[in-house]
């Protein structure tokens, strides 16, 4: 099999993350700061630790700043809904997740916020003055992607960061596709919060995330009870997956140069050769402007689930924008916001590389691919072969 | 995900392909939804002698169209038009309640196609 699924989550983990997290189940996994005892204390030890390691891998200068949370969609709803009250303005930009987008979407039907979204363009580049110029007087705070999940489109974020602090304007930045494959610094992004998730790029387990806030940041407690994470998110700490991801951001660490060099040159590798052997595609995102891992494209005339569902036959695991495969009706909201026909949205296919692909999974994905979108085409009434070659549109 | 009968006709559909000078064809679904179903019909003595079909659309619209037009080919129109979206469905074994628009596709694919076929033969009728 080969994994190409990596921005959903990243597969498999290195060794090391799993015994982490095996030892801290089996040998000391107890309830951490709840009593006085040894192993609860060893417990506390290891959450603190990887608090630690994440603030000193994100520049976040006080570890007392990182609340734990299950994953980066519980860490952007409790910024999104213990900081914003009635009459704030928001803006955000159409490239984000929906774990951004329903949250806001939810408080401005309410009539508790209005909001902007700022729109991408055919690359799912947004305008910096598109943002300047939404702002007005109530305008509480700016949400924006480091790049996204669908595109790989990797976002301005300094520069928004700039504007916000500018303006006096929070800024809450959803780290979620990034985290891990490029270097960050919450002090350079001027970032007022910071969520992301242990499980993708960072290459840590699931059920464990985080929001960094900023000293000062006005932000209501949502979840009570125990006063866990100096009350921001009450309940016991998911222990062994916050030691999995401390031992992740240890090897990302380590690894990230290395780690961003070579999924760029294979990233580069698979785009070119489907461009090269592929007739009527559409690469999705910027050609450069993307994430180190991220591919996508569309193929024109067919349908994404067909498509993954034969790649799965051939033991090649990617996903798709296709409505099919989304739990929805519509496909990708991200594809449509940047003018992407129904059609060519449901025909999308994304395949998000990890460090355990190499040079040969990138040839027999080469070799697979064409055959299949030929006779998925072949079977489509959208696609006629004309004499001479060209499509029939 | 799917049974292995909805796996086989995605795999190796039936009847694929257009038929030039058919007698009936049919278009159903669209862009916004991801399907669309194409039919091709030749028709002699009221029997379905050819069906041939083209659709875009995810795994379980392809294996819907292909085994809707085995199960109404050599069929008389009649036959044809009584065709419901559960004998698709039961035909294929089941599909995922997701899914079930698909094999609802294929039944309104077949009967515009015979729409199309009992218009067109109206109005060969009304010329002659």
């Amino acid at each position: 099999m080969i994994y190409l699924d990596n921005a959903a989550t990243s597969y498999p983990k290195p060794e090391r993350v799993y015994d982490e997290m095996l030892l801290c189940m089996k040998e000391f996994c107890a309830n951490p700061g709840r009593a006085g005892h040894e192993l609860a204390i060893k417990s506390g030890r290891a959450v603190h630790e990887t608090r630690e390691i994440v603030s000193r891998f994100f520049n976040i200068g006080n570890p007392m700043r990182v609340v734990f949370t299950k994953n980066a969609t519980e860490a952007l709803n409790i910024a999104i809904n213990g900081v914003l009250k009635t009459g704030d303005h928001v803006i955000t930009t159409s490239m984000e997740h929906n774990s951004v987008l329903r949250p806001l979407k939810t408080l401005e039907k309410e009539n508790i916020i209005e909001l902007t979204i700022v729109r991408g363009n055919y690359f799912g580049e947004i305008d910096i003055m598109d943002i300047e110029r939404s702002i007005k007087k109530n305008t509480k705070m700016i949400i924006c992607s480091l790049s996204s999940n669908v595109n790989g489109i990797i976002m301005p974020i300094i520069d928004i960061g700039k504007i916000a602090e500018d303006k006096g304007i929070l800024f809450l930045v959803d780290a979620s596709q990034g985290a891990g494959s490029m270097k960050l610094d919450v002090q350079e992004i001027k970032a007022d919060m910071f969520a992301f998730p242990g499980h993708k790029g960072l290459l840590g387990p699931q059920g464990i995330g985080a929001l960094y806030v900023r000293k000062g940041t006005r932000i209501d407690n949502l979840i009570h009870g125990g006063a866990q994470e100096r009350k921001r998110r009450s309940g016991t700490e998911n222990v062994a997956a916050v030691a999995g991801m401390g031992k992740a951001v240890q090897l990302a660490v380590e690894n990230l140069d290395q780690h961003v060099h070579k999924m760029t040159s294979l990233r580069d590798a698979l785009i070119n050769g489907i461009k090269e052997r592929i007739p009527y595609v559409r690469l999705n995102g910027h050609p450069t402007q993307r994430l180190a891992n991220n591919v996508n494209f569309s193929f024109e005339f067919v349908e994404g689930e067909a498509l993954l569902l034969s790649l799965d036959m051939v033991g090649i695991a990617a996903s798709s924008g296709s409505a099919c495969t989304s739990g929805s009706l519509d496909p990708s909201h991200v594809l449509l916001a940047i003018g992407l026909s129904h059609e060519t949205a449901h025909g999308s296919l994304r395949m998000s590389l990890g460090e355990i692909n190499t040079r040969e999974d990138i040839d027999y994905i080469l070799d697979k691919l064409p055959p299949i979108v030929e006779r998925l085409r072949a079977l489509s009434p959208l696609f006629k072969q004309c004499e001479g070659g060209k499509a029939n549109v | 995900m799917y049974n292995e009968t909805v796996m086989e006709h995605f795999t190796n559909p039936r009847n694929v392909g257009e038929i030039e000078d058919a007698d009936g064809v049919g278009e159903v679904g669209s862009p916004q939804c991801g399907d669309i179903m194409k039919i091709f019909l030749k028709v002699e003595d009221n029997i379905i002698k050819d069906i041939k079909f083209k659709t875009f659309g995810c795994a379980s619209a392809i294996a819907s169209s292909s085994i809707m037009t085995e199960m109404v080919k050599g069929r008389t129109i009649e036959e044809a038009l009584a065709l419901t979206n559960k004998d698709v469905v039961d035909a294929l074994g089941g599909l995922p309640p997701a899914k079930v628009h698909c094999s609802v596709l294929a039944e309104q694919a077949i009967r515009a196609a015979i729409e199309d076929y009992r218009a067109k033969k109206k109005e060969v009728r009304n010329s002659g």
